[in-house]
C-alpha cells in the first residue's frame, strides 16, 4: 500500500511537470483553452468515475452540481455579495450542504432507480436555473461575473485558468486517489462487490455512499467555480443533458475501473472532439456537426468492441503483452 | 442504534457460567413462511455450538437474522449483554461478532490482502479528510492495518497469494480467505456458515486445526454445517433446526442417539 502511495504520489508529480511545462512548449491560445476544459471536464468525470466504478452508484446529477457551483460563485460574485475569490469556497460548502440534504434520503434507492431520481435531480436543476431568471439570468446566462482576483492577481488569461484548472484537477486526482487507497476507499470499493459482506464487516454503507457522494458533488462544484470565471458566463446549457453524455463518454472510454481513467477519458474524448472539427471541415464542407457526432458514434463503438475495459484496461495490458511476447521469444530460441 | 434498543441483559447473568450469546424466543418470517419459530439457547464460550438441521431448516436464516441482515419478527438476542436483535449489521460487526458467507462473498475486484484489510475496519476509524490528505496518522494506521493483515493471512496460510485477485483462488482458498477476513475483525464470536462445504478433507483438517486455535485464543464459535464427521468432531454442543423449531440441543453424543433429528434428516417413520 505505501509501495502503491509512493507510486502514485511519484505519477502525480511527474504528470504535473508535463503540464507546468506543455503551454512552454506548445505555443498558442488554442492549446491551452481546449486544455482548460479537459482539467474542468477531468474533475467532473473523475467524481463520476468514482461513484460508478468503485462505489457503484449510478449517479446522473454531477452536471448539476458542476452547474450548482457556477451559479452559486457567479450570483455571489456578479452580484457583489462576495469577493469573487471567495465565492468558490462558499460554492463548496453550498454544494456540498444540497447533495447531502438530497443525498441522505435519494442515496437509499440502488441501480437504475438511482440512476433514475439523480436524472430527475439534473433535470429539475437545469429548468430551475433556465426559469428562475431574476436569480440566474434564465436561459440566456448569468452575466456581469467580475474577474476572479486573488492577492491582486488578476486571472484574465487562459493560460492562468490552465494552471488554476490543473492545479484543480491534480489535487482533486491526489485526494481521490489517497481515499480509494485508504480504509475509506476499501470500504466504497468492498460495498460495490457484495453489500450484505462489506455491513458484516463494520461498514455503515449508508454512511459512506453519502460521503462519497458529497465529497465528488463538492469536487465538481468547485470545477463549476472555475469554469464560471473562466467564461464569464454562467448559462444552463453548460451542464445540460449533453454534459452528462460527454462525462459518461471520459468515464467508460477511459475506462471504469480506475481513478486515471476519468483523466485519460477526458483528454481522448475532447481531444478526438476538436480533432474531427478540425479536420472534417476539409472533407464534409457543408455539414460538420453531423459528421462529427456520426465519426464520434463510430469511435466509441469501435473502443468498446476492442477495449471494453476502456483505455486504461488497454494500457494496463500492455506489460502482460510484452510478457508473452518475450516469453515466447525465450521458448523459440531454446 | 437508538440506545433504547439496547437494554441490558438480565438473563445472563443469572446463570453460573455466563453465555457470550443467548437467543430467547427469536422468530422471523418471511410472509406466511415460518423461517424461524421460537427458537431459544445459549451459547457458552466453553463449547464450540453447531447449528445443524436439513436443507430449508433456517440455520442460514438465523445467522442472518442475528447478525443483523434481516430483522427478526419477534424474540431478543443478547450478545455483549445487550439486546442486538434488530440492530443493523454494521453496528452488530462493531460489538464483535463476525460471520462468514456460504458463498464466501469475498470483495471481488480487490486484492486478498484487501479483503483482509477491510475486516480491520472495526477497529480502524479512518476519516474521509485524513485519508483524503495522507495524514501521517493516516499512514502509520494504513501501514500497521497492512502488517495486521499480513499477519492474519500468515496465520491462515494464505500469505503467499497475497497479492493475488479474489477470483483467482481455488475454492478452498476462497472459504480460507472468508474466514481471514472475519478474522480480521477480532471478534468475541464468529458465526461460520458452512465453512467446511466443498473442502477437500485435508482442507478441512486445516479449517479444524485453526478453529481450536483461535478456541484457546478465547474466541467463541459457531458453526453451521453439513459435513456430519466435522460437526460430530469438533462441537461440544449442537442445536437441531428444523423447519425453523429447534427439535433438539444437547452434546453431540446425545444427538447422534436422538430418534427426532434421525427423523428429520432421514425422513418418515421410524
Amino acid at each position: 500500500m505505501n509501495d502503491r502511495s509512493f507510486k502514485t504520489e511519484i505519477s502525480i508529480a511527474g504528470f504535473a511537470v508535463i503540464i507546468v511545462l506543455l503551454p512552454l512548449i506548445v505555443k498558442g491560445n488554442y492549446f491551452v483553452s481546449v486544455m482548460n476544459l479537459v482539467a474542468i471536464y477531468a474533475v467532473l468525470a473523475m467524481g463520476m468515475g468514482l461513484l460508478m466504478g468503485q462505489a457503484g452508484l449510478i449517479s446522473l446529477a454531477h452536471p448539476a452540481w458542476f452547474g450548482l457551483g457556477a451559479y452559486i460563485s457567479g450570483i455571489l460574485a456578479a452580484r457583489g455579495i462576495l469577493p469573487a475569490w471567495a465565492t468558490p469556497f462558499v460554492s463548496a460548502v453550498g454544494v456540498g450542504i444540497v447533495a447531502y440534504v438530497v443525498g441522505a434520503p435519494v442515496l437509499r434507492l440502488r441501480s437504475y432507480y438511482l440512476a433514475c431520481a439523480t436524472l430527475a435531480l439534473l433535470l429539475i436543476t437545469q429548468i430551475a436555473a433556465g426559469q428562475l431568471s431574476d436569480l440566474t439570468g434564465g436561459h440566456e446566462g448569468l452575466l456581469g461575473i467580475p474577474v476572479l482576483t486573488v492577492f491582486g492577481f488578476e486571472f484574465k488569461k487562459d493560460l492562468h485558468f490552465y494552471y488554476l484548472s490543473w492545479a484543480l484537477c491534480l489535487i482533486c486526482y491526489w485526494f481521490l486517489a489517497n481515499l480509494l487507497n485508504s480504509q475509506v476507499g476499501r470500504a466504497i470499493r468492498s460495498f460495490n462487490s457484495s453489500e450484505i459482506a462489506s455491513a458484516s464487516m463494520g461498514i455503515d454503507i449508508a454512511k459512506y455512499k453519502r460521503h462519497a457522494f458529497v465529497l465528488t458533488a463538492i469536487m465538481a462544484g468547485l470545477a463549476g467555480s472555475v469554469f464560471c470565471f473562466y467564461i464569464r458566463l454562467a448559462i444552463p446549457s453548460s451542464f445540460e443533458f449533453p454534459l452528462l453524455v460527454t462525462l459518461m463518454m471520459m468515464v467508460v472510454i477511459g475506462g471504469i475501473q480506475d481513478l486515471h481513467g476519468a483523466l485519460i477519458g477526458s483528454l481522448a474524448v475532447i481531444w478526438l472532439g476538436e480533432f474531427l472539427r478540425n479536420y472534417m471541415k476539409n472533407f464534409f464542407t457543408s455539414m460538420t456537426s453531423e459528421v462529427e457526432a456520426v465519426f464520434f458514434g463510430i469511435i466509441i463503438i469501435v473502443v468498446l468492441i476492442f477495449m471494453p475495459d476502456g483505455l486504461t484496461g488497454w494500457i494496463n495490458r500492455i506489460p502482460s503483452w510484452g510478457k508473452r511476447l518475450y516469453e515466447r521469444k525465450q521458448t523459440s530460441n531454446q | 442504534m437508538s440506545a433504547s434498543r439496547l437494554q441490558t441483559s438480565n438473563l445472563a447473568e443469572n446463570v453460573g457460567t455466563q453465555p457470550v450469546f443467548e437467543v430467547t424466543g427469536l422468530t422471523k418470517h418471511f410472509g406466511g413462511i415460518q423461517a424461524l419459530n421460537n427458537i431459544s439457547f445459549r451459547l457458552h464460550k466453553e463449547d464450540i455450538t453447531a447449528l445443524i438441521g436439513p436443507n430449508g431448516a433456517g440455520k442460514s436464516t438465523f445467522i442472518n437474522v442475528v447478525a443483523g441482515r434481516f430483522q427478526p419478527s419477534s424474540g431478543k438476542v443478547f450478545f455483549q449483554g445487550r439486546n442486538i436483535a434488530g440492530l443493523p449489521a454494521h453496528e452488530v460487526a462493531h460489538l464483535g461478532l463476525s460471520r462468514t458467507f456460504q458463498l464466501e462473498d469475498l470483495f471481488t475486484g480487490m486484492t486478498v490482502l484487501e479483503n483482509v484489510m477491510v475486516g480491520c475496519h472495526v477497529r480502524n476509524k479512518t476519516g474521509i479528510l485524513s485519508a483524503g490528505l495522507r495524514l501521517p496518522s493516516t499512514r502509520a494506521r494504513e501501514k500497521r492495518i497492512k502488517e495486521e493483515a499480513f499477519e492474519i493471512l500468515k496465520f491462515i496460510g494464505l500469505d503467499d497469494k497475497a497479492e493475488e485477485k479474489t477470483t483467482k483462488l481455488p475454492l478452498g482458498e476462497r472459504k480460507m480467505l472468508g474466514v481471514a477476513r472475519a478474522l480480521a475483525m477480532k471478534p468475541q464470536l464468529m458465526m461460520l456458515d458452512e465453512p467446511a462445504g466443498g473442502l477437500a478433507a485435508h482442507e478441512v483438517a486445516k479449517l479444524t486445526d485453526l478453529i481450536h486455535k483461535l478456541k484457546e485464543e478465547g474466541m467463541a464459535f459457531m458453526i453451521v454445517e453439513h459435513n456430519m464427521p466435522f460437526i460430530m468432531a469438533i462441537s461440544q454442543r449442537i442445536v437441531v433446526l428444523n423447519y425453523g423449531v429447534k427439535i433438539a440441543e444437547g452434546p453431540p453424543e446425545e444427538i447422534k442417539q436422538d430418534l427426532q433429528v434421525i427423523k428429520a434428516y432421514l425422513g418418515g417413520s421410524i
